[in-house]
């Protein structure tokens, strides 16, 4: 083929030269595919990050990061959930066993209150506290101060007023 | 063995590159102690979601890329934008980790790509060079994903979510492996300056400069488990701030070099240009704050907002306002304020008693 010729491209090269230019839209898309499949097949098995009697994503990285305010707040939301099993006298997986009782409340008080020393940016820790507090029957002027301290930390929160 | 190149100049290598990432961590500070949690949107909203219009400036902006790149210009956005919402109903967590895994490769690509004009304006570094930066930037940033405490409890809560859990051990047998691959890459890195040195060729200390900058801080922000507020104001300032800049100014230039004429050139190429990119970036995200249905407070660091002004009266029975009454009460405000300004400005603009409109009546 001398340098005048035009070079003829079959329809194959041409396919190939078009997808050629989505190549990184693909692998990404590639990836990605494997990935969602895996999840729809599972998307019926239920995951429980706090309280799996096998593997508590909470236990986890609780063991990691034992002073994290993302860690307190994962375990005020698993003690909450020890406490409406405990109150409704339910069976408590071997996550809760370790606290008894009224422990379980002081448990969760005190990860509320350390958290909140550090993850002013945790709604959960301040909107839950509140909850927490009327759930156990706090004082209503110690109720209205954590709603207060949560409104102020998240002015533009849509949830629904928690007291 | 030094040849300095700067990716605009001095001066403005110095502010935007070198010094941008440790003013970001000051100002991101500042906002963790003295802010609302909504400083984050605030952010997003003045500086990230401006970035994302600049790209569409600059991706459909010159039409020499819109004719080079028209398949991918149109139909990429398509197919990104129907497989979200696809993946949304059937596959939410991977669309999650695919929106969290893109923005990491994308930020990391960016320093990266500065990086490599660094080296392009200085004429620096060896053929080799571009790929040992690119391990640099994927085993750096990958280090910091898998380490860091801000990223480790996100990807771990994921792979759970997957039904793919690790233990603790398991995460700290991770953690170690990606530090000894860090280290043993950070040598071999040392080695190939060492023998760019060797062969006579020269080094720009402007990109270790600029690369220390920003790894610092990433590494800085992402231990500072404290907050995740600081990592996300951080960041998004330096990624945000330093695209803008890169691309008004390489738009700007390419317009000017194709000697174009059109409406957005006309716009971008004049001395205000960039009060214009700067306004425009703005405008659009007001209306992506919109079309979202989010609340325009979210521009004002949570400092500003209308729920606030008007609390709850118990003893009379009055609710505070709700986000929808607050949006009625600001709607009623811009109103009255077009109205105002149309009030104000023909205060003076028909005065018959002045020359200049007698002349046109």
């Amino acid at each position: 083929m001398t340098a005048e010729t035009p070079e003829v491209r079959s329809p194959r090269s041409n396919a190939w030269g078009a997808l050629r230019a989505f190549r990184f839209l693909l692998i990404v898309y590639g990836i990605a595919a494997v990935a969602a499949g895996w999840e729809f097949v599972h998307r019926d098995e239920l995951v429980d990050l706090y309280l799996d009697p096998e593997r508590s994503f909470a236990d986890a990285v609780g063991e990691l990061y034992p002073d994290n305010p993302g860690v307190h707040q994962l375990r005020t939301r698993q003690l909450m959930l020890c406490a409406s099993l405990w109150r409704s006298r339910r069976e408590m997986p071997p996550g809760c066993r370790q606290f008894g009782g009224k422990n379980i409340l002081e448990e969760a008080r005190r990860h509320f209150e350390r958290g909140r020393q550090h993850g002013k940016h945790i709604e959960d820790l301040y909107y839950d506290y509140v909850q927490f507090l009327r759930g156990t029957g706090a004082p209503q002027a110690e109720i209205d101060q954590a709603y207060a301290e949560w409104r102020e930390k998240f002015p533009l929160s849509k949830r629904p007023d928690p007291r | 063995m030094w040849r300095t190149g700067y990716i605009l100049n001095r001066t403005a290598d110095a502010v935007w590159f070198l010094a941008l990432p440790y003013a970001a961590i000051a100002f991101a500070l500042a906002c963790n102690q003295w802010l609302p949690a909504v400083a984050v949107a605030s952010v997003t909203l003045w500086v990230t979601i401006p970035h994302h219009f600049a790209t569409w400036v600059r991706a459909y902006g010159l039409s020499d890329d819109r004719r080079r790149w028209l398949g991918r210009l149109t139909l990429g956005p398509i197919l990104i934008f129907a497989t979200s919402l696809i993946a949304a109903s059937y596959a939410p967590i991977t669309l999650i980790l695919l929106s969290i895994l893109w923005d990491k490769q994308h930020v990391l690509m960016q320093q990266h790509g500065f990086a490599r004009i660094y080296d392009y304006k200085a004429q620096t570094g060896s053929k080799a060079t571009a790929k040992f930066d690119l391990a640099l930037n994927v085993i750096l940033f990958g280090n910091l994903f898998l380490t860091s405490p801000f990223f480790t409890p996100l990807w771990l809560r994921e792979l759970y979510r997957l039904h793919l859990p690790l233990s603790a051990s398991a995460v700290q047998t991770i953690h170690a492996v990606s530090w000894l691959v860090t280290g043993t890459y950070l040598v071999i890195y040392l080695l190939h300056l060492l023998w760019i040195v060797h062969r006579g060729q020269r080094l720009n200390p402007v990109k270790y400069l600029f690369l220390a900058s920003s790894y610092f801080l990433w590494y800085f922000t992402a231990w500072h488990a404290g907050s995740a507020l600081v990592y996300a104001i951080a960041g998004q300032l330096m990624h945000g701030i330093q695209y803008l800049v890169i691309a008004y100014i390489y738009t700007r230039r390419r317009m000017q070099q194709a000697g174009d004429h059109g409406p957005l050139a006309s716009l971008l190429t004049w001395r205000g240009g960039a009060t214009v990119f700067l306004t425009a970036g703005a405008f659009y995200a007001v209306v992506y704050q919109l079309v979202i249905g989010q609340s325009l407070a979210e521009f004002g660091f949570g400092v500003v907002t209308l729920q606030e002004a008007y609390p709850a009266i118990p003893h009379l029975n009055i609710g505070g306002l709700t986000g929808a009454t607050a949006y009625d009460l600001f709607a009623t405000a811009v109103i009255n304020s077009a109205a105002m300004t149309h009030y104000y400005l023909d205060s003076f603009i028909w005065k018959v008693s002045d020359a200049k409109t007698r002349e046109g009546l």
